[in-house]
């Protein structure tokens, strides 16, 4: 389910375009974060 | 993608901070973040794995990709702003930018038009009616 306003995020480990491993919680650890979702392809 | 590297200054002085998510191979979206010069790590789900768990997959198009959208996260995990552009227009990196420095209130961000080719539009249209067909008669 999409989390919505005010909703836990369900935390995940991807890795980025470099092969470093991110989880969400390491990424809003000092701040929030803005993810995008994109479709890609473009 | 253009539009949040040339707000990136901006939003990282709001303390926050910018990663993007596409269901593309390392070596594509690499090669994407290259291409618009992105300073923000572009994440590759290439199983598909979160686009489904966030209920964020389309699977009827190009093999499988994302459907557009934005979240703002608090460093506690929680949404505090999400945008799911499933329609024709998308959120605003100013209405974003505003929610962070705390001017804008997420009811109030602005939306803008999607500026789509004939070919998207098309492809829109002939999904939807897809769709349209798929729902259960009652």
């Amino acid at each position: 389910m999409t989390p919505d306003d005010g909703d836990s995020a369900i935390d995940f480990v991807l890795g980025d375009s470099t092969g470093t491993e991110r989880s969400l919680g390491s990424l809003v650890a000092n701040g929030p974060c803005v993810l995008v979702f994109y479709r890609g392809h473009w | 993608m253009t539009e949040y590297e040339r707000n990136a200054g901006a939003i990282r002085a709001a303390g926050a901070s910018i990663v993007a998510l596409s269901v593309d191979s390392a070596q594509r979206c690499e090669g994407v973040r290259r291409e618009l010069g992105l300073s923000f790590p572009i994440l590759c789900d290439t199983s598909r794995t979160v686009v489904r768990a966030w209920d964020l997959y389309n699977p009827s198009e190009m093999g499988g990709i994302a459907i557009p959208a934005v979240f703002v996260i608090g460093p506690d995990l929680r949404v505090r702003y999400r945008s799911v552009d499933r329609t024709r227009d998308r959120v605003s990196t100013a209405g974003v930018l505003g929610l962070l420095r705390g001017s804008a209130r997420p009811e109030t961000i602005e939306r803008t038009p999607i500026r789509a080719g004939l070919m998207e539009f098309a492809r829109a249209f002939s999904n939807a009616i897809r769709r349209g067909l798929k729902t259960p008669q009652k």
